[in-house]
Formats: C-alpha cells, sequence, structure tokens
C-alpha cells in the first residue's frame, strides 16, 4: 500500500514540477494593464457599507457591555429591574392621562440620570421613538379621523381648509406619541443597564422555558460572531477590489455576502453545538452568579410599586 | 496497515478507548473514515497524524462522543460509544467528565460572556453548585495563570489566550483524558510553549492524551505512540512515535513530508 502512495505521490510532485511556469498576465507589470477598472477614475463607493457595518458592529459592541458603568440601575438584581421596569411598561398602557404620562418621563429621565447612562442615547431615543410615532399618530389628530372641535386649520387654496386637527385627535396623538415614549425609555433603561446575559438568566430565574433562553443567549453570542465574519468578509472584498465600483454592483455584492455569511454560520452554529455538548451541555445555561435580592432591590420594588399604583390611580 | 517497531503499551492499564473497524461516513460530504482499529490505555500519550483532510478532526469528534460510528464498534470507558449510551445517566455525565476536548478553532469553542463564566460552564453542568465552581474556576486561573484575563470576554482575546481559555475551560472539569485538535495551530513560539509544558505537566499526572496534527515537531514532544491516518481515510500505520518519525516512506506516503525541499523561490520560466 506505501509503495502505491509513494509512486503516486512522486507523480503528483512531477507534474507539479512540469506545470510550474509563470503564466505572461502574472508577470510583474504586464498583469496590471489587462484591467480595465485599474486605469477608471473614480471614488470607490464601498464606503456606504463600511459605514453601515461600523454602525451595526458598534451597536452589538455597545449592547454587550451595557452596564460598563456603574449607577443605580446597573447595581440592581436584574429580576428586580424586569419586575419593576416592565410593570411600569404594562402600566403605562393603561395610563391616558397626559400629565401623569409626562410625570412618568419625567421619572425615567431622573432614573437614565441616576444610572449614568448617556444623553446622547437617550437623546437618540427621544429623536426616532416619539418622531416614528408621532409620524404614525398623525392622521389619527385630523378633522377626517377623529372628529370633534376645530383646534388648528391649515388654509388650501380658495379660502378652503387644506387640514383640521381637532382637539380630540391632538390628545388622542399626543398620548400615543407620550405613551410609545415612556415604554421605549423603560424597555431601555432595563437593556441598556443590564447585560444581554444577566437579563436573560434573570427571565429564566423568573419562569421563562430554559429552550427559549437557551435560543435567545445563543443568539446574542452568534450576533457578535457573525458580525466579525460580516466584517471580515468585507475586508476581504475591499482589498481585493480595483478602481471604481458601481451602487447596483455594491448592493449585488451584499446579497451574495449574506448568502457566504448565512453559510458560515450554519458552520459556526454546529462548531458551537458540538463544543457545548463536548463540555456537557445539560439543556439549561447555569451562571456563577447566586441571586440575592438586597435591601436596595427591595426599596426599588417598593417604589416602583407606589409609582406604579399613583400612576394607576390617577391614569 | 503497517505496524512499525514494538507496538506494545502498559497492557495492564485500562482501555480507554476501543475502536474495532470503525466507520464513518458523513453525510454529503466525501471524506470518511474506513475500518480504523486501535486501542487507546490510561496514561498513555498518542499522536494522530495525517495530512489535512485525512481524518484527524472527524476520528476525535468520534472519540469524543459528538459523531458516531457508521459501522464497527467504538468503546469508551468500556462501554460502547453511541448517542444513547453518550446522552443517558450514568454513562454520559460520566463520560463528558473524563474526556475533554480542545476543538482546533477555540472561537466557537468559547461561548460565555466572561472568562470566568467560560471556565465554569462545565463544572456548573456537571451539577456543582456556583460556590463550588467559583473554587474551581480561581483554582484553574491561577494554575494557568490567566490572572490577566479576568472579566475579558473570550471572544476578544488572542488566539493564544483563547486556546489557554479553552484548555482552562476543559481542566475545570477535571478530565482525565484530553483530546487536541492541532492544539499548538496559530499559537505565538512563547504561548506554543506554555501550552507544550503544560501538557507534560498534566501527562507526568496520569492523564492520557490524544493529539490531532500534522506538524511532526510536535509528535516528540507530546506523544510516545503515533497512529498515522492516510489520505485514503484508512489507519496507514500505528506504533511507537520515534520510529513513525524514522519511517520517510510512511510519512511520505501520508503526505507528512514532501518528496523534496523547496526550489527557493526560482521558477522555471
Amino acid at each position: 500500500m506505501n509503495e502505491t502512495l509513494i509512486h503516486s505521490n512522486e507523480t503528483l510532485t512531477r507534474a507539479i514540477e512540469d506545470a510550474v511556469s509563470l503564466p505572461d498576465w502574472l508577470r510583474p507589470g504586464v498583469g496590471a494593464e489587462s484591467h480595465p477598472n485599474a486605469e477608471r477614475s473614480g471614488r470607490r463607493k464601498g464606503r456606504w457599507t463600511r459605514r453601515g457595518l461600523d454602525g451595526i458592529l458598534s451597536v452589538i459592541a455597545q449592547a454587550s457591555r451595557a452596564d460598563v458603568t456603574q449607577g443605580y440601575l446597573q447595581r440592581l438584581d436584574p429580576r428586580a429591574k424586569i419586575v419593576g421596569l416592565l410593570g411600569a411598561l404594562v402600566a403605562a398602557t393603561f395610563i391616558h392621562s397626559l400629565p401623569t404620562l409626562a410625570a412618568a418621563y419625567l421619572v425615567c429621565g431622573a432614573l437614565a440620570a441616576a444610572s449614568r447612562l448617556s444623553w446622547r442615547s437617550f437623546a437618540a431615543l427621544w429623536l426616532t421613538a416619539p418622531t416614528l410615532s408621532a409620524f404614525i399618530a398623525l392622521p389619527a389628530a385630523t378633522q377626517a379621523v377623529t372628529s370633534g372641535v376645530a383646534f388648528l386649520t391649515l388654509p388650501g387654496g380658495a379660502g378652503h381648509p387644506w387640514l383640521t386637527f381637532t382637539a380630540a385627535g391632538l390628545t388622542l396623538a399626543a398620548r400615543f406619541v407620550l405613551r410609545s415614549a415612556v415604554c421605549v425609555t423603560l424597555a431601555w433603561l432595563l437593556a441598556g443597564t443590564t447585560p444581554p446575559h444577566r437579563l436573560l438568566r434573570a427571565f429564566r430565574s423568573l419562569g421563562l422555558p430554559a429552550l427559549f433562553v437557551s435560543m435567545l443567549e445563543m443568539m446574542t453570542r452568534y450576533l457578535v460572531s457573525l458580525s466579525r465574519a460580516a466584517e471580515e468578509i468585507h475586508l476581504a472584498k475591499l482589498s481585493r477590489s480595483l478602481g471604481a465600483e458601481s451602487v447596483r454592483g455594491e448592493q449585488a455584492w451584499i446579497a451574495s455576502g449574506i448568502g457566504a455569511l448565512f453559510t458560515r454560520s450554519q458552520a459556526l452554529a454546529q462548531e458551537v453545538t458540538l463544543a457545548m455538548l463536548s463540555r456537557g451541555y445539560t439543556g439549561e445555561m447555569r451562571s456563577l452568579e447566586e441571586p440575592r435580592l438586597n435591601r436596595r432591590d427591595t426599596l426599588f420594588l417598593t417604589g416602583a410599586t407606589l409609582l406604579i399604583a399613583l400612576g394607576l390611580a390617577w391614569r | 496497515m503497517a505496524v512499525t517497531g514494538d507496538d506494545a503499551g502498559d497492557s495492564t492499564a485500562e482501555t480507554v478507548f476501543e475502536a474495532r473497524d470503525v466507520g464513518f461516513h458523513y453525510p454529503h460530504r466525501p471524506d470518511s473514515l474506513t475500518d480504523i482499529t486501535f486501542q487507546v490505555r490510561r496514561g498513555e500519550r498518542i499522536a494522530l497524524l495525517g495530512a489535512n483532510g485525512s481524518g484527524k478532526s472527524t476520528l476525535l469528534h468520534l472519540l469524543d462522543g459528538l459523531y458516531f460510528a457508521t459501522s464497527g464498534v467504538l468503546t469508551a470507558l468500556g462501554r460502547p460509544l453511541t448517542e444513547e449510551t453518550v446522552d443517558r445517566p450514568p454513562f454520559g455525565p460520566r463520560f463528558r467528565r473524563e474526556v475533554g476536548f480542545l476543538f482546533q478553532h477555540s472561537d466557537a469553542q468559547l461561548f460565555n460572556p466572561t472568562l470566568e463564566d467560560e471556565i465554569a460552564f462545565g463544572p456548573l453542568q456537571a451539577g456543582l453548585s456556583p460556590a463550588e465552581s467559583r473554587v474551581r474556576v480561581e483554582e484553574t486561573i491561577q494554575l494557568l495563570g490567566l490572572e490577566r484575563l479576568r472579566g475579558r470576554t473570550p471572544q476578544t482575546l488572542s488566539a493564544g489566550e483563547q486556546k489557554q481559555v479553552a484548555l482552562a475551560s476543559l481542566l475545570a472539569v477535571a478530565p482525565s483524558v484530553l483530546l487536541l485538535d492541532e492544539p499548538t495551530a496559530g499559537l505565538d513560539p512563547r504561548s506554543r510553549v506554555l501550552l507544550l509544558d503544560l501538557l507534560d505537566d498534566l501527562s507526568a499526572r496520569g492523564f492520557t492524551l490524544i493529539t490531532a496534527t500534522h506538524d511532526l515537531r510536535l509528535v516528540e514532544d507530546l506523544a510516545d505512540r503515533a497512529l498515522v491516518l492516510g489520505e485514503d481515510h484508512r489507519l496507514a500505520a500505528e506504533g511507537p512515535a520515534t520510529a513513525i518519525l524514522k519511517d520517510r516512506a510512511l510519512l511520505l506516503s501520508a503526505n507528512l513530508i514532501a518528496s523534496r525541499s523547496r526550489r527557493g523561490g526560482r521558477l522555471d520560466k
């Protein structure tokens, strides 16, 4: 058997030796001239892909270090935060009073400040969530949808009103915007002050099914690995790109890149699963932390319960 | 299969693994393993040699009960290694505790948010309490000198550091058998020496080491006996590592060495 293999090995070596000769296009200074794109001038348009990827990577990195600062909410047990903040979120959906919703929003701002969360991300949240909900709620403020006393009329041509907003409609829209702002901020306070793995384990200890929590936990791991793989694929492509690229070409590349990433993600998922099984995974992620509610958590829960009760009383 | 030199091991020692005519075929891939027969005894240091794609990693996956033989019989710790036995107590948990597998790509092996969580994963899965696991984590960190990596996310470490953390995560479960897939691949010289020293220490303390590699420099450091997988996915030879390393024809046929040296960068044309 060995002799046969040695023979085939030598044949292969001879074949390689015979074949090794540089084609003309591979000679230094020759090949480059045959690439039309290398001569084409123009700005490389791959930068917006790069910026988009950088944005996604920074969001993922930010999410994974949610408790870098040590503010008020970061020091609380995640279970207390889930009960308190999600309880407030559910209560907010029952509140109709605009002053109460505004007060709730102020409390959220105070919690964000006490937790030393970045005002820039708070402002970004304010700009996106309420603006988006205002855009959705705007039609409801018009007389065409909500009838009532005209509050504001935008004039059209020939003395006819173009658009009329009613007082009832504006109240409805304001309520929708404020309520969504409160809810989004409460969710942000929870996610922004608790690392994903601690948050998920807290959900598990509050009774969420193990399979569901494990899936979410693995998803957060994959996000980091996949975003890195996406970056590598993009950089590899950039390093082999010559000259200007059309936006259409870039879009086509993104579509094929998603396919390549999907194939990689499958392989990665399989390898991670095998690694977990190899280390005795029993179907449930366990934690080194032994969660205990302390006085601070009890105070937070009491305060949250009191505020929720007041909000519902003045709803 | 060629048997090179004296193939004795300590025949009185407990058999850890026994493969009899083991075959394995991937559903949609051409590579496979055919008619693999060997024994591994407690405390042995075995090198699993073979070129890229010869089936070394697949064989390690079989030995770790992650894949299962499609033909023949593979036993571990005296029990057949099948999906049923590996999944069920009392053998399943015992097997997982005794056998640790260091994957080639540590990046995939590390999936916990911090170094401490990573090392504690195995002990916690084995049923140790968080307090007991924490003690074990601390001792493992000290053993491997990983203090500088405390609190770091394993995915952000360098390749050498990831390999050390992956090994720490295996040792924390207190295994007696280590399956190592290309353990020094991608390591810088210092990390490589550190790892080899550690594996030497473990071997001296009675660990069974099975190392898959195509790096012959590693064999003398890590193995007393070697199994050679040919490019036809069959066991080409088995014997003392020193004798295998001297068998140039065997190494050539298994594509572990080249038939000639480099041309020094000169091309024909």
